[in-house]
């Protein structure tokens, strides 16, 4: 038997089952391989030589929406998501062997993702079919109906571009006082195309807040869609872009995505062994900050005005099972004057965004987001905040697909608006 | 095997006749640590007509069935036997009557014991048996366990709660026992035969469970202390006063420091010892045994007595509770845990005796569990892979069971006998006994089909 500590880790779960009823792919069809004791009894049974790496193992763990709910239920401690992304590497490298990356994962984990200028080349073209008013004649003409229904809902998903650029730097709005810290934002590949607004909004309420905001133009991606996937080497390569853009430049990192920070967050782990990056790495993951966690870790200047709306909170499994950060956001948010907050039922289930879980398990994920739906119609909450593009997207999506249609936002998109209307009241008294 | 497979597929639709060996090596175990075996094929019948077909053809073709429910089992009932078949019950999860009039409930077999309380919570009602895998679990295996929990000091065992059940029994016919009687000695008391029989009588199809109104108040507290020996004669001393709370938990040093590593609930990691007691009833008479307890625990020397303040606190309580056999896992790669169960005057007795034995055979153990019932579970945190210490493992369960024998304890409280405990089970019963036992399975089970080698050979 072996000794790795990968090892360790299949061999620390001693098949409880405490994990089963918070899996959300078990919830669909309840099937224990569908589960993350069977997942984790197969990852086992592949490093016992018990199994190969199968079409069926291959399946059974791309099924899996990676939200590790199933972390935050284990009382034994088992890192289900290491082993997970362990599994991912060895399937990436079988896969690579046998020369059988699928060519989508190769353009876009390979190419895609490794320039964020490629990126915006895409984000770009896509501005331009959504704004010449292409979208809008396809979707009317009709068009749509001659493609499959998953094709058709996949062009509903897709949101608008949002890619207007905030500047590179923002000094402290308090201009009589010397900034608190330096703080830099990583600003996400994702974000970069579909939300620069909430980078916007992240660099305006930190300087609001007495920080001097440093916010490097042509970042590229963090790594987590390539480490996701099993692509380790991509991920590592991106990791070190990401350290040197930081290093030596600011106090502390700030990330507006869940799903980018519970990744950045490990750096030390992914480049551990990297002699020239490891002590550089753990700087890293030591100093960032998902930006909710930095506001209730710091604390905030409370806006004047109030919202007088009621505020739901859905927690981004990168952030609530990941990070392990599951009650700052909801401290921030009860601090704001004048939102009444409620509890979201189950809030910290997945909604099934899950990266592109949304387009490439597209019936899993409705039927998450179809309850996700259901429960924020429970709360008949004005504003649902989440703080993760994947989760705005899938949100906005839900949407389109149900009767109860709350405003969808990031949490500090929310803070800011409150900032920036206190700063109209002024105006105008 | 392959025949009786597409036959199986004439009997259920094929998509519920699982034969991948991803699907095979996901149901090769329950919770039982260091056994496994895979079966030929996992079904998921959704009929009793269904499940006696299957049952007809296992005795035509002379293949094994293994019921089987969420799989927490700690005793392997639930692992699949040498090329059987496994009937998967999980799937039968609907609550089909709750009678208010009756206090009663009828539930399919695969309704999660967790879902089963708060259904009947909403109602004002109270069921109160409540294993540590609550969440997951099913009545059916709660049935075929006899399970227990942490309620049971006052409220009894699931078998308190079976009125009736419908079972196929192993030659496919269908059995419909007991009802809403409250009162009935018409025959042999069948009920108490099939709950606890672990799978190896007949499948269940429907439970008919007893309800009792919810408690009108409760208390939880919390009673740390520096030694284990203070905490166990403080449950003889709580007892001794003719005071039975509803649930007295008892935790060691190690299991305290696992379940805080894992709840963040500010639990000393320092302590010694500690015990969860609860309270329920009439307030009145929640006020005065929760005094009386509090007297005890002190002039036991509780170094601190802490009362969760509202129900959300004291849920939390519990639920970290629940989590510590599991929390143990975290310190080393295999956990083995055990059952060993004396009269409530011998705990202190039995608390000793593990640390003794762990000292005896350089093991680390860590021992929590039902302390009002006399129920403990000593649990061996080792390394599977360290052959030298597995040996050690083995010495030290089998004089902790000849000890526990001695002290008039039974080998199982409420994990049952299944693979895990059939060595020990003849030392423990009398030869007329297992003639008895070997009698009715052999009547009802006469080719041996319905998961056998499980209890006995
Ligand atoms: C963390 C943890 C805590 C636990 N805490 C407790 C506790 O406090 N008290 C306690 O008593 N136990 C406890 N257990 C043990 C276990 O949860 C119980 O034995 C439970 O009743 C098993 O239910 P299951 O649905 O998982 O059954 P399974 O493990 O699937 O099966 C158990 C047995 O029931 C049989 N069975 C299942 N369904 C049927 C059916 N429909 N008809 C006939 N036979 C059937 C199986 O063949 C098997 O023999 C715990 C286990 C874990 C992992
Ligand atoms: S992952 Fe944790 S909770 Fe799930 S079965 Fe394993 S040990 Fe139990
Ligand atoms: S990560 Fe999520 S989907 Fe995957 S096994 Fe864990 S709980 Fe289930």
């Amino acid at each position: 038997m072996s000794h790795s500590a990968n090892y360790d880790q299949l061999l620390n779960c001693m098949h409880c089952g405490l994990c089963l009823p918070v899996c959300p792919t078990f919830s669909i069809t309840g099937r224990e391989k569908d589960s993350p004791r069977g997942r984790i009894r197969l990852m086992k049974s592949v490093a016992d030589g018990q199994m190969d790496i199968s079409a069926g193992y291959m399946e059974a763990l791309d099924f899996c929406l990676d939200c590790q709910a199933c972390v935050s239920a284990c009382p034994a401690g088992v890192q289900y998501g290491d082993l997970l992304e362990h599994a991912r590497e060895e399937i990436y490298l079988h896969q690579q062997k046998e020369g059988r990356v699928h060519w989508f994962k190769r353009l876009t984990l390979g190419w895609l993702f490794t320039k964020q200028s490629r990126l915006r080349a895409l984000g770009m073209a896509m501005a331009l079919y959504q704004k010449s008013g292409l979208k809008f004649l396809v979707e009317k003409s009709g068009v749509l109906h001659l493609f499959p229904e998953k094709l058709r809902e996949w062009h509903r998903l897709m949101p608008d571009v949002d890619m207007k650029r905030p500047p590179v730097s923002l000094a402290s709005a308090d201009k009589k006082k010397k900034a608190k810290m330096r703080v830099g934002i990583v600003s996400g590949c994702v974000q970069d195309i579909f939300f620069s607004s909430v980078n916007g909004d992240t660099q305006e309420v930190l300087a609001r807040n007495g920080y001097e905001v440093y916010l490097p133009p042509d970042q590229n991606c963090c790594g987590s869609v390539a480490g996701h996937n099993g692509d380790t080497a991509t991920a590592k390569e991106l990791a070190r872009q990401l350290i040197d853009m930081f290093h030596g430049r600011v106090d502390q990192i700030i990330i507006n995505a869940a799903g980018c920070g519970s990744f950045m967050k490990k750096y030390d782990q992914l480049l551990a062994g990297d002699s020239a990056w490891a002590e550089k790495a753990r700087w890293f993951a030591q100093n960032t900050r998902d930006v909710m966690e930095f506001l209730d870790e710091n604390g905030f200047v409370a806006p004047e005005k109030p919202l007088n709306k009621s505020v739901t909170y859905h927690e981004p499994c990168h952030l609530s099972h990941a990070q392990q950060i599951k009650e700052a956001p909801r401290r921030v948010l009860k601090q704001l004057p004048g939102v009444s907050y409620v509890e979201l039922p189950e809030a910290s289930w997945c909604c099934g965004s899950a990266g592109v879980y949304n387009i490439t398990h597209f019936e899993a994920s409705m039927i998450l987001l179809d309850r996700k739906m259901d429960n924020l119609k429970k709360t008949g909450a004005d504003i649902v905040v989440t703080g993760n593009p994947g989760c705005l997207i899938q949100l906005a999506y839900g949407n389109k697909r149900s009767a109860f249609q709350p405003e969808v936002l990031h949490p500090v998109s929310l803070i800011n608006r409150l900032y920036k209307k206190s700063a109209e009241g002024n105006n105008d008294d | 095997m392959k025949n009786a497979i597409d036959e199986l597929k004439k009997i259920i639709t094929p998509e519920k006749v699982l034969t991948s060996r991803e699907d095979m090596l996901s149901y090769a175990y329950d919770g039982t640590p260091l056994l496994q075996q895979l079966p030929e094929a996992v079904v998921i019948p959704e009929t009793a007509e269904q499940i006696s077909a299957i049952l007809r053809l296992a005795n035509r073709e002379g293949f094994p069935v293994v019921p089987r429910g969420s799989g927490t089992g700690l005793s392997g009932g639930a692992i699949p036997v040498r090329g059987s078949v496994v009937i998967l019950m999980s799937d039968w999860n609907r609550i089909l009557e709750i009678d208010k009039a009756n206090l009663t409930a009828w539930v399919q077999p695969g309704v999660r014991t967790q879902d089963f309380q708060r259904a009947v919570q909403e109602q004002g009602l109270f069921y109160p048996p409540d294993p540590g895998s609550q969440a997951i679990c099913t009545i059916g295996g709660n049935v075929a366990e006899n399970a227990g929990g942490l309620r049971g000091l006052k409220y009894g065992v699931t078998r308190d709660y079976v009125m009736g059940v419908e079972m196929v029994l192993p030659d496919g016919t269908v059995m419909m026992n007991g009802g809403k009687n409250v009162k009935n000695v018409a025959g042999y008391n069948l009920r108490d035969l099939i709950v606890g029989s672990e799978g190896t009588l007949g499948i269940f199809t429907r439970v008919l469970l007893k309800l009792i109104p919810k408690p009108a108040a409760s208390k939880t507290m919390l009673a740390l202390f520096d030694s284990l020996e203070q905490a166990a004669q403080s449950v003889s001393d709580i007892i001794a006063a003719h005071i039975i709370p509803c649930t007295m938990e008892f935790l060691d040093a190690t299991t305290i420091r696992c379940v805080e590593d894992f709840a963040h609930i500010g639990l000393p990691t320092d302590a010694g010892a500690l015990l969860l007691l609860e309270s329920d009833g009439h307030p009145g008479q929640v006020a005065d045994e929760s005094a009386k307890m509090e007297e005890i625990l002190k002039r036991n020397k509780a170094t601190e007595i802490k009362v969760a303040r509202n129900d959300a606190e004291a849920d939390r309580l519990k639920t970290a509770r629940r989590a510590a056999f599991s929390a143990l896992a975290r310190i080393r790669p295999t956990t083995i845990l055990e059952d060993a169960t004396v009269p409530r005057s011998e705990l202190a007795r039995l608390v000793n005796t593990v640390t003794g034995l762990a000292a005896k055979y350089n093991l680390m153990v860590g021992n929590f569990g039902h302390a009002g019932d006399g129920n403990m579970h000593p649990t061996v945190l080792t390394d599977e892979r360290d052959k030298d210490e597995m040996e050690r493992v083995e010495l030290f369960f089998d004089e902790l069971y000849e000890e526990t024998l001695r002290l008039g304890g039974t080998i199982t409280g409420e994990h049952g006998v299944g693979l895990a405990k059939k060595k020990y089970l003849e030392k423990m019963m009398s030869r007329p006994e297992m003639q008895v036992m070997r009698s009715i399975k052999k009547a009802l089970d006469p080719n041996n089909i319905l998961n056998p080698g499980k209890i006995f050979s």
